[in-house]
């Protein structure tokens, strides 16, 4: 197993924000290098889409997925939201989400006669990001102009359910049907701790903040997945639902995408990829005992990809997200995140309660400053100057880069070495006790790693889902 | 606490006096009145709510403050053990922080209402919660609300807060027990059994306080 030149992570679109790009990319650092994650685990299948390859295949696999798919729901003259959320789109750069989202247009359109498909675009804190990510993907355009974008505070609409009345987003649901098209990366695994992944977005994307705080302040990570449950199944959601579809992935990239008209089924399909492609590496990030993060890469400073895993991956490691007998997992922020660069964001200006926090430009410094929580922080005038900062309140030499990168985790040789050193035993471990006892608590198979593929193998694979490298 | 850096302002050219601003404004800072959008500056946190709703007409910007306002509250005017009677009553950690953007505590929220204030609007401006987004704090207000027995009034025409998001059956604890029986996936009778002895903690957000009777 070797050490890599560096990966080169996916570009930053400029903001209307007001926030600069970065003047240098941490990748660009010296002496920077980087580990395939496929080396690390091999058995981590290999992609079918990585950021800045063709997306024929994606779309593909997204037509194969869909032709399981009874849409008899949707007539010629119905209304149809499309329903997408922020975070899919800070994935390999978005373009493989965008391109699921194309297909799931052309599909329907083409199977149902319908033409007023409208892309319903959520997003987290605030919707302005709408406006610049759909022009990026061209589906402002793509959408004929039908698109809409909303946030957490828009006007609601009373959902009824079996525990109460729950708040979604009038916008979202403004329409005779919704698809609830959605993607699998394990961001937030110390929330939804994989129960549920493909649920969540009914309590948070598309629900008011009232019902979000619901979901995080009135139940514990265990049980918390019974509010979007709740929604998905009152009389007013299934009514409006047709069906689902999701962005498949691994930490090498994209694997497929599932869709089905019973969102349950799907969601376990989901979890059992998530957990036996990305189980390794979340237990590998576990092992990490004292690093640097530089944050690089995302609006939000939780959700960049290192490896295809989230930085909130690490910050709220080591305790184990993924076994639902540990009631209290992740309560304290990680011990071995010593400090945290931060080189580019503009939401949420927060990182870990007492790690040494270091800005590298003026407009992430006044972020950090104005909410005044984030302490021990430090301003530098530039990403070589911050870096001089962590080492020395780090005292560490281990250096992990969340930039966007999938297939390969850019970090410091140091980091690197210790990821190798560590990676065979992460895989003994979850392949004889972990895995099997995190998919028993789910009611999921313990065979079958493919098994939604297997379900549709009866079918000629077309060339072009074929992984990359075989 | 929250530095507040900058409010808004409207322009007066742009403004249609659609009321999409005052809708969505958490404080009533902004507020329509015939057909502009006026601003009362003394009430704004900046959160920038209104400039979003605004997207289409843009007539609302930000206007930087030469001095920045701090809103914090002072906790030790009252004893502690009356604060944390009326935190366990919410099921809250009088130190824990309820509001992720501003690290507003349990405690200062519990001061704020001791101290007179009726509305969520009051509260954010004595301690900040909800000053920023308001994603995952609200929720926590409304059950302190709650246990003060302060109702949350809002107007039929504007969407700041929806009042019934604050029943009680929205909880872990508040759920039937046929609920908790017919979703055992997510371990409701378990969770329940482990509030009913101890402390639920959970990561980044207040811990779920054992039943105070």
């Amino acid at each position: 197993m070797m050490m890599q030149q560096i990966v080169a992570p996916p570009a930053l679109p400029p903001s209307k924000m007001g926030f600069h790009l970065p003047t240098i990319r941490a990748a660009e650092l010296p002496g920077m290098v980087s580990v395939d994650v496929r080396e690390l685990f091999p058995d981590i299948p290999a992609p079918i889409h990585n950021y800045g390859q063709d997306l024929a295949t994606v779309r593909r696999a997204a037509q194969n997925a869909l032709a399981d798919v009874d849409m008899c729901k949707i007539a010629p003259n119905d209304s149809v939201n499309v329903l997408c959320s922020e975070h899919g789109f800070g994935m390999m750069g978005g373009a493989a989400y965008a391109e699921v989202l194309r297909t799931v247009k052309d599909v329907v359109e083409q199977r149902t006669g319908c033409k007023n498909l409208r892309l319903a675009f959520s997003s987290g804190l605030s919707k302005i990001e709408g406006q610049e990510i759909m022009p990026q993907h061209g589906l402002d355009t793509y959408f004929g102009g039908r698109v809409v974008q909303f946030g957490p505070y828009d006007k609601g609409v009373e959902i009824e359910t079996e525990i109460g009345t729950l708040y979604g987003i009038g916008a979202a649901y403004k329409a005779r049907r919704i698809i609830h098209v959605h993607y699998d990366d394990p961001r937030e695994v110390h929330f939804h701790r994989a129960n549920g992944r493909a649920l969540k977005a009914f309590a948070m994307s598309y629900a008011r903040f009232e019902t979000r705080g619901v979901f995080h302040n009135n139940f514990p990570t265990q049980s918390a997945n019974l509010v979007p449950r709740m929604i998905y199944e009152s009389p007013f959601v299934q009514e409006k639902f047709a069906f689902a579809a999701s962005l498949t992935t691994s930490p090498a990239g994209v694997t497929g995408v599932e869709a089905d008209n019973d969102l349950l089924a799907m969601d376990k399909r989901v979890a059992a990829k998530q957990l036996r492609y990305y189980g390794k590496l979340i237990r590998l990030f576990d092992e990490i005992d004292e690093c640097v993060v530089i944050i690089d890469g995302h609006r939000w400073v939780w959700y960049g990809h290192a490896g295809g895993l989230t930085a909130c991956n690490l910050f709220f490691g080591p305790t184990e997200h993924l076994d639902l007998d540990v009631r209290h997992a992740g309560l304290k922020p990680n011990p071995a995140v010593k400090a945290i660069v931060v080189n580019y964001m503009w939401k949420q200006a927060t990182t870990l309660a007492g790690v040494p926090t270091i800005s590298t430009q003026p407009s992430i410094t006044r972020l950090f400053e104005m909410r005044g929580v984030q302490k021990p922080f430090y301003a530098a005038a530039s990403l070589e100057a911050a870096m001089k900062i962590a080492y020395d309140v780090a005292k560490t030499d281990k250096v992990i880069i969340f930039d966007g990168t999938y297939g390969a985790i850019n970090c410091s040789p140091a980091m690197a070495g210790f990821l190798i050193e560590h990676a065979p035993a992460v895989s003994r471990l979850v392949d004889r006790e972990l895995l099997p006892k995190w998919l028993r608590q789910r009611g999921l198979p313990l065979d079958g790693v493919r098994d939604s593929e297997d379900r549709r193998s009866a079918r000629p694979l077309d060339d072009s889902v074929r992984p990359l490298d075989e | 606490m929250l530095v507040v850096d900058h409010v808004v302002a409207v322009s007066e050219e742009k403004c249609i006096g659609c009321m999409a601003c005052d809708r969505v404004c958490p404080t009533a800072a902004i507020v329509t009145v015939g057909k502009l959008a006026r601003v009362n500056e003394s009430l704004c946190t900046g959160c920038n709510k209104c400039i979003e709703a605004c997207l289409d007409h843009g007539a609302i910007s930000r206007k930087f403050l030469d001095e920045h306002v701090v809103l914090e509250i002072d906790t030790t005017r009252y004893p502690a053990e009356r604060i944390d009677a009326f935190c366990a009553q919410a099921r809250f950690d009088p130190n824990d922080s309820v509001c992720p953007c501003t690290g507003t505590t349990a405690r200062e929220v519990a001061v704020a209402i001791f101290d007179g204030a009726r509305t969520p609007d009051e509260i954010t401006l004595q301690t900040g919660i909800r000053g920023v987004c308001s994603m995952w704090c609200t929720a926590a207000l409304m059950r302190m609300m709650k246990v003060a027995g302060l109702e949350i009034e809002t107007h039929p025409k504007n969407w700041r807060l929806y009042p019934k998001a604050a029943d009680p059956r929205l909880s872990l604890w508040g759920i039937s027990e046929e609920v908790a029986r017919k979703y055992p996936e997510y371990r409701l009778v378990e969770s329940r059994a482990a509030l009913a002895a101890e402390n639920l903690e959970m990561p980044q957000f207040p811990s779920i306080r054992r039943d105070p009777t």
